[in-house]
């Protein structure tokens, strides 16, 4: 079953980065790192283990939860970037309905 | 024009069964009226096209701040000297335009917020909503170092400088509390006149939920206001 689990988890990193690097139109620095961030999670997909070596030099006991943190974290600042992003937008759309609004102001009729 | 001319801003939203008694209330005092229609989804527009006032529309719903921007805007690229902001929903007096404007227009203050709480002219005032709306102007005296008796009155008089130099950008509702906010910082000539809120059941019903204090508090705690339309 375990593999099963690894080639699902294989495909979704492997689709990820395809759609990072080659479908959206990212800056070109994230496309940068989503290679070796893709590379990284490949390699983990397979050998979880390898994740606790990294983690004990970190002096934390589990490699899992050195994921748990990254992810968390990662999730964190991506959805801190949308929200300046959606707000930025915000303004801007609320610029854009204003200046509209003034164009067409309906002056009484005298 | 004038240069104490007086343009009234009404932003209103789904405001169809109040407006109409509102505009003819406020032409009988003021005849510069611009009606900022936010995106309402009812006839608002059409009440108040049957008036003879300036109508803006938003295309998309931005929020009471938004929409009063945006009349501000209007009011004073049409050369005005004083700017009301008066709402929608019929809990205001245009009584209490003349008294409202005066300090502007001789030149001793440069925002004037109207107060139901002087000289204790609230009508139907919920007491709930009366002690909130004191602890918030408490508060804010602490904070601003403007002594106001009332915090969140929708009744307003900005100077023409005033006007241009306060920038709403608080689309909902905190932007009463970003206007206060803003007039101290720019050291603003504040002060406040007693005006009649009439609180009715359509009224109460379109008014701000006591949540709303949570906000209010938010806005004290984090000086700068969020950056929303």
């Amino acid at each position: 079953m375990i593999v099963i689990f690894k080639a699902f988890l294989l495909l979704c990193v492997v689709s990820f980065t395809y759609l990072v690097v080659f479908r959206l139109r990212t800056p070109i620095v994230q496309r940068a790192l989503a290679v070796p961030l893709g590379l990284a999670l490949c390699v983990l997909a397979i050998a979880p283990d390898l994740s606790s070596v990294v983690a004990h030099f970190f002096g934390i006991g589990r490699g899992s939860d050195l994921v748990f943190y990254l992810a968390h974290l990662s999730e964190a600042f991506f959805l801190l970037i949308l929200y300046a992003r959606y707000q930025n937008l915000s303004l801007e759309l609320a610029e854009l309905v204003r200046q509209q609004a003034l164009d067409r102001a309906q002056t009484p009729a005298r | 024009m004038a240069p104490g001319t007086v343009w009234i801003v009404v932003a209103a939203y789904n405001e169809a069964p109040a407006l109409g008694p509102v505009l003819r209330g406020l032409l009988a005092v003021e005849p510069n009226i611009v009606v900022v229609d936010d995106a309402s989804t009812d006839d608002t527009s059409r009440v108040a096209h049957a008036w003879p006032v300036h109508l803006l529309r938003h295309r998309v719903n931005l929020g009471q701040g938004a929409a009063l921007k945006t009349g501000i805007a209007y009011a004073l690229s049409r050369g005005a000297g004083v700017v009301v902001t008066f709402d929608a929903d019929g809990q205001m007096d245009p009584a209490d335009l003349r008294a409202l404007c005066r300090p502007v227009l001789d030149g001793s203050a440069d925002l004037v917020l109207g107060s139901r709480f002087l000289g204790a002219r609230a009508a139907n005032l919920p007491f709930v909503r009366a002690f909130f709306l004191r602890a918030a102007a408490a508060a804010y005296a602490l904070v601003t170092g403007l002594n106001l008796t009332d915090a969140h009155n929708g009744l307003r008089a900005f100077s023409r400088d005033a006007a241009s130099r306060v920038d709403i950008v608080h689309g909902r509702m905190a932007h009463a509390s970003e206007i206060i906010h803003q007039a101290a910082a720019l050291r603003l000539r504040v002060v406040e006149v007693p005006v009649t809120i009439r609180y009715s059941e359509y009224s109460l019903k379109k008014g701000q939920s006591l949540f709303r204090m949570f906000d209010i508090f938010w806005d004290l705690i984090f000086h700068q206001p969020r950056r929303t339309p």
